[in-house]
């Protein structure tokens, strides 16, 4: 329990103190976040999750019944004592303040986006403006849950040509967010990817 | 089969003018199987034929040749009642009493023949090799690609992944690309699939941009394609939205944000990747 107060301490300082690396999962409500975190996080995920009344079908199905109010915290650790920061960003825009906080200090950010969103190019704009505005679209990965095998050309060819109007290199990977290694590897598309800074943003 | 379509052999005759050479090249040439040329220089001869009635059959230059240790199967023709010179020096050698025959020259390939198809294979080997680097044109050029590929046909591969963002900054050779990854296998389909896709920019040399040489830590290197099927075999962008997002933005990191970013992919690989450094 200790452990997890010096944790919570972090989680209130570190975006303002912290000189970690901090990779930010951002995304639609409901859309996998917590889950992705959960599967790479060396420590238990501090979650700030609530009762929702925002649940789709395909979530009530999932047996999902609550949703990210604040931001949520993970660690790597690595064996030379250096950590990264993982930080799951709520979904909704009235927490946009967080995002203002915390997005420009991130070294990568992935959006998470859902295969099974009646508006995914719509939602693509919209976290993807809302990181340009927040100059946070330097290192930038886009991942697809919940994609079928058959979907993951057609679901990335539509995608490529909006992502790219914000970042030109930018990669868009459909991934499993239960499978650590599907959502490390989104991180490293995230951090390889060419580091590209929009000159002015609207 | 088209005659053209026939592997060529060479025969080096020590007497490639004389009655029983042009006798020879009649015989061999009535076989269907291979196409039959002389050929100047013994080394690069797949059969080699003595004339033993030759005044230099015995010359120095000959006898030097007769012993190297690497001879093709050889054909010694003498006259009857004369096989002094054949019994003793070459035991290996078929001797052949003139007159030529095609039954006698076919007997004797047709022996020889293991080591004829050995060698034809290895020409057709050669024709394959060469047949892939046209059809892998990576394998001998320098490569970059101009987008991500789809990543998740790869197994969640992190040196992939890796190596596929190293390629989009610089070019980058077969042999060194191979030593990112670790493998060939995955490394081949990926780019395979990446030449089919449009999305692998093949360079006639290596060359370093002037920028990166110059320290900056990411270069435009050709405008990037945004949707495979709609650029597919096309050399360069026209997609007015990557010319907008290029003509509103830079692709140069602060070289301490750079680095920090290389020590925190190397941890990641080193943690999430067995074996690697």
């Amino acid at each position: 329990m200790d452990g997890n107060r010096d944790e919570e301490s972090k989680l209130i300082n570190f975006s303002h103190t912290s000189q970690e690396d901090k990779i930010a999962f951002v995304g639609p409500f409901g859309v996998g976040k917590t889950t992705a975190l959960n599967a790479i996080s060396d420590v238990p995920v501090i979650q700030t999750e609530a009762l929702s009344t925002e649940l789709n079908e395909i979530q009530r199905k999932e047996g999902k019944k609550t949703t990210t109010v604040g931001m949520e915290y993970g660690l790597l650790h690595f064996p030379d004592g250096t950590r990264v920061d993982l930080v799951g960003v709520p979904g909704q825009e009235r927490f946009s303040v967080v995002w203002d906080i915390l997005l420009p200090r991130c070294t990568a950010v992935v959006v998470w986006l859902s295969y099974e969103s009646e508006t995914l190019d719509n939602d693509a704009h919209q976290w993807l403006q809302m990181l340009q505005k927040r100059r946070a679209i330097e290192r930038v990965a886009v991942g697809i849950t919940r994609a079928p095998e058959s979907g993951q050309d057609r679901v990335l060819n539509m995608l490529r040509p909006i992502v790219a109007e914000y970042h030109p290199y930018a990669p868009v990977i459909t991934a499993d967010v239960r499978d650590p290694v599907q959502v490390m590897q989104a991180i490293m598309m995230a951090l390889t990817t060419p580091y590209y800074t929009p000159e002015k943003v609207a | 089969m088209n005659p053209s379509d026939l592997p060529t052999f060479y025969i080096w005759c020590n007497e490639p003018k004389a009655k029983l050479a042009k006798s020879l090249m009649a015989a061999v040439r009535l076989r269907m199987t291979e196409s039959w040329e002389w050929t100047s220089s013994p080394v690069n001869a797949h059969v080699w034929v003595v004339d033993g009635a030759s005044e230099n059959y015995l010359s120095k230059q000959i006898k030097s040749l007769f012993t190297k240790c690497h001879k093709p199967p050889t054909a010694f023709f003498e006259e009857k009642n004369d096989t002094e010179n054949f019994v003793d020096m070459h035991p290996e050698w078929r001797l052949m009493f003139k007159p030529m025959s095609f039954e006698k020259v076919n007997a004797w390939l047709e022996e020889s023949l293991p080591n004829l198809t050995k060698l034809r294979s290895m020409d057709a080997d050669a024709e394959l090799q060469q047949a892939a680097e046209i059809k892998e044109p990576w394998r001998k050029e320098s490569f970059f690609l101009r987008q991500w590929p789809n990543m998740a046909r790869y197994g969640a591969n992190l040196q992939l992944t890796m190596l596929c963002g190293q390629l989009l900054l610089t070019p980058m050779d077969y042999t060194k690309a191979a030593e990112v990854v670790g493998e060939e296998k995955e490394l081949d389909r990926l780019l395979r699939d990446a030449h089919n896709d449009g999305l692998l920019v093949i360079e006639r040399k290596t060359k370093e941009s002037p920028l990166r040489a110059s320290g900056v830590t990411s270069v435009f290197l050709e405008p990037p394609i945004s949707g495979s099927s709609a650029f597919k075999g096309s050399k360069s962008s026209t997609n007015p939205n990557v010319a907008g997002a290029r003509a509103r933005g830079k692709l140069n990191a602060p070289v301490n944000k750079h680095a920090k970013t290389q020590g925190l992919m190397r941890r990641i690989l080193k943690r999430f990747v067995r074996g690697s450094s």
